[in-house]
């Protein structure tokens, strides 16, 4: 790069002063011209780590005692030290993190390293890696402190030009907090989307910020000095790594098609870490779309169609109607009945949902037919006409629909399903002898005590519990979040968030339960079974790598003589 | 050489083991490059037998098939049993990996083997996950993956003492058994295929 530069025609005391006036001009032709060199580099680099495939264009190769075992997509480093580089915990096994602070950077390699999972298995120190010193522990497997790697690491025979790209792109690789932090402050927002209703969305941010607030009224930071430091483990005490949240919250306007623009516009003014929570009643895909695309983790939203293609920023709960359409679909292929009439609005929830069972069920032979009650309609006695006893109802509809539905007599049909997710609790007192929901959470009896914080947190705020499904998954989302980035210490990356989520839900979920069964038997009170119960509304949530959706069964339910909620079910997995 | 990190290594040594290493050590400190360690092969696994009582619960193979556990291991095949979850991102791979190959090279001799892959991730693991599992391990007629309930997978593992608590905290293990009512022989560790497959002919031996 030098040898085309104009520097060498000047004498060196000049260069300096050049470089200096350089360095100031923002387009210098050489600073483009290095940053699309290194540009380039580092894309090779980010090749190799994410797909696997080397400079030549060939497949990476890796081998373990001496002979090549892994090729191409199979060998790519980011398998186990993830997009973020900064590793990961599985049993006894830690996988070094290789993020530029960690290798690079002797200052911030430690708390690189420092990671909660792996208890005291903390590495050694390291002097810090050169291409060289990095070159040689790939190739033999021999760190720069002259230790042998693990077994699980392999061996890589990498030419000059691949390591360089690999070095390239290792010493940009999570060295910087992501957008939406700084020294002091987490900024968070959270997405409402317009049609949901004043009651649930005072419920959302009501929960949201006034966990926030008392999260900030605890949290002390250096120009803030009042407040306490979590100690929530010993390296944020001795770190200072808390930081203060700010929580935006977003309310979208109009129709879907300009939800974009609206949220491009929020994020320009206010860049944020995360996106927490959220609640829509319809379509999501717009935000779902926005967070992959400007890569924001979307931390478990309360949505009743979230989007299923495979994305990495998007944590949800469970994949709403569509998990109850194929556990419906599971149903019914075993007990084939003639003919499904599914009732229903034309809005995207019901409509996603009623294609997916349909086309599940025309799979196993059963036919189905939609009948769909307009705009500016209600449901009639019309809509439940031509029925013949053999014919399964099944009913995508929620709040006032069932409000009407229950104005109508039942016909005499054997089976008539309803949507848990749709219907919340809102089911016609004369529809329910008969009916039967699908059901994806814990039963009400059972999910009680793991609900014990919930209750109690929102009776001290002197909140009114007005969906309590909503309110939980919020109240879920806060308190997962406040663990996880507490144990992220300072390695604030949006990648590593939600990597940290992909390995920690089904941990701390069922340490929580472990917890919850010893107070229980403190208390004198039975519970000696440990189940993996989980602090949600949920019987467990658990993710792992590339999943997104946390519960993924439900229970078939119907009300039983005294008016409760019984499953009729096991917990169903489609 | 850090005291805790030589303590941290020779954890993995028997007693016998450690006297040489120890050697090596010393040796390694005064006159040669450390490197050397690497040429050493260390004990790749720790091995114990165990007499696990099988627990009388039904599992789902990756054809959907509901059927006994106990049946399925007492078939009268030798078995050699692992825990997976398809998400799992370092240990599972390097498992499977290892034991495609020991299935392999026991398939060429003509011997008959059950390997039996059991998801402790059952409620993702669903049979058509298992399948897209088993294909990049190229898993042959003698290879089953097993999912259920989360209850039935917990019973399993508790049955091998392989329940950690979480799929995130499970650890490397391969269990071997060479008929029903013999001892279960465990290997805790990254074993190599050749290391698999000589504790296995041993087992098998009359």
């Amino acid at each position: 790069m030098l040898k085309n530069s104009p520097l060498k025609l000047y004498p060196p005391t000049c260069n300096i002063i050049i470089l200096g006036l350089l360095a100031l001009l923002p387009c210098s032709v050489l600073a483009e011209q290095a940053s699309s060199e290194s540009a380039a580099l580092i894309e090779q680099g980010r090749r190799l780590y994410q797909e696997g495939v080397i400079g030549s264009g060939k497949e990476l190769q890796g081998s373990r005692s001496g002979k090549v075992e892994l090729k191409g997509e199979q060998a790519a480093c980011v398998h186990c030290h993830r997009h973020s580089g900064m590793g990961s915990v599985e049993g006894d096994t830690l996988i070094q993190p290789i993020n530029g602070n960690y290798l690079f950077d002797p200052d911030k390699a430690q708390v690189a390293n420092m990671d909660p999972r792996s208890g005291k298995k903390f590495n050694q120190s390291h002097p810090a890696y050169n291409e060289g010193s990095l070159a040689v522990a790939i190739a033999t497997g021999i760190n720069n402190s002259g230790r042998k790697m693990q077994a699980l690491m392999p061996n890589y025979a990498l030419d000059k030009q691949d390591m360089a790209a690999l070095t390239a792109y290792l010493q940009q690789l999570s060295t910087t907090w992501s957008a939406g932090v700084d020294a002091e402050t987490i900024h968070l927002a959270t997405i409402i989307t317009p049609d949901v209703d004043a009651n649930r969305r005072k419920a959302l941010i009501d929960t949201l910020r006034l966990s926030v607030t008392q999260k900030n009224g605890g949290t002390a930071t250096a120009s803030s000095k009042k407040g306490r430091r979590h100690m929530a483990s010993a390296a944020e005490m001795v770190l200072g790594t808390e930081r203060k949240w700010d929580l935006q919250v977003w309310e979208l306007q109009g129709t879907p098609d300009t939800w974009t623009a609206q949220l491009n516009e929020k994020l320009k003014a206010q860049p944020v870490f995360a996106i927490l929570s959220g609640v829509s009643n319809s379509t999501w895909e717009p935000v779902h779309n926005f967070c992959e695309n400007n890569h924001i983790p979307c931390w478990f939203p309360s949505v009743p169609v979230p989007v299923t293609t495979q994305s990495f920023y998007s944590l949800y709960f469970s994949r709403g109607v569509l998990l109850e359409a194929d556990v419906l679909a599971k149903t019914l292929a075993e007990t084939k009945p003639k003919r499904v009439v599914q009732i229903r609005r034309n809005d995207t929830a019901a409509t996603e949902a009623a294609k997916r069972l349909a086309d599940s069920l025309s799979k196993a032979g059963v036919v189905t037919e939609d009948r769909i009650i307009k705009e500016g309609e209600t449901i009639s006695a019309q809509s439940l006409g031509e029925l013949t006893a053999d014919d399964v109802l099944m009913f995508w509809l929620r709040g006032n629909d069932l409000v009407e539905l229950g104005k109508v007599a039942p016909p005499s049909i054997k089976t008539s399903y309803f949507s848990g997710e749709l219907a919340g609790d809102a089911m016609p007192e004369t529809w329910r002898a008969n009916a039967h929901l699908l059901y994806p959470y814990e039963l009400p009896n059972e999910r009680q005590s793991n609900l014990t914080n919930f209750h109690a947190w929102h009776k001290m705020k002197k909140l009114p519990i007005v969906d309590e499904y909503l309110q939980a998954d919020a109240f879920f989302a806060v308190e997962f979040l406040t663990e996880t980035l507490s144990e992220m210490l300072d390695n604030l990356y949006r990648d590593y968030l939600v990597e940290r989520a992909e390995s920690m839900l089904g941990r701390s979920e069922s340490m929580k339960s472990e917890q919850q069964v010893r107070e229980r038997q403190m208390r004198g009170k039975t519970g000696a079974a440990i189940h993996q119960h989980s602090s949600s509304i949920y019987p467990r949530l658990g993710l792992g790598v590339n999943q997104r959706f946390a519960s993924k069964g439900a229970y078939i339910v119907h009300y039983d003589k005294d008016g409760k909620l019984a499953a009729e079910s096991d917990w169903i997995v489609p | 050489m850090n005291l805790k990190a030589a303590e941290n290594i020779m954890n993995y040594f028997t007693q016998y083991q450690r006297i040489v290493v120890t050697l090596i050590f010393f040796l390694a400190g005064f006159c040669l490059p450390l490197p050397v360690m690497a040429e050493e092969s260390p004990a790749e696994f720790a091995r114990s037998t165990g007499n696990y009582v099988l627990p009388d619960v039904s599992v789902v193979r990756q054809d959907g098939k509901k059927l006994s556990f106990i049946n399925e291991l007492n078939d009268g095949r030798p078995v050699i049993l692992s825990f997976v979850f398809a998400s799992c991102s370092a240990i599972c791979p390097m498992i499977s990996h290892t034991l495609s190959k020991v299935q392999t090279r026991l398939a060429k001799n003509g011997q008959k083997f059950h390997l039996v892959s059991i998801s402790i991730d059952p409620e993702n693991d669903t049979p058509a996950v298992l399948i897209e599992y088993s294909k990049k391990f190229s898993s042959g007629s003698q290879w089953d993956f097993y999912t259920g309930t989360t209850e039935n997978s917990l019973t399993i593992q508790k049955a091998f003492d392989a329940y950690r608590g979480d799929k995130m905290n499970h650890s490397a293990a391969i269990f071997m058994r060479a008929k029903p009512n013999k001892l279960w022989l465990r290997l805790e560790g990254f074993g190599s295929p050749d290391a698999i497959i000589h504790e296995y002919q041993e087992m098998i031996k009359p």
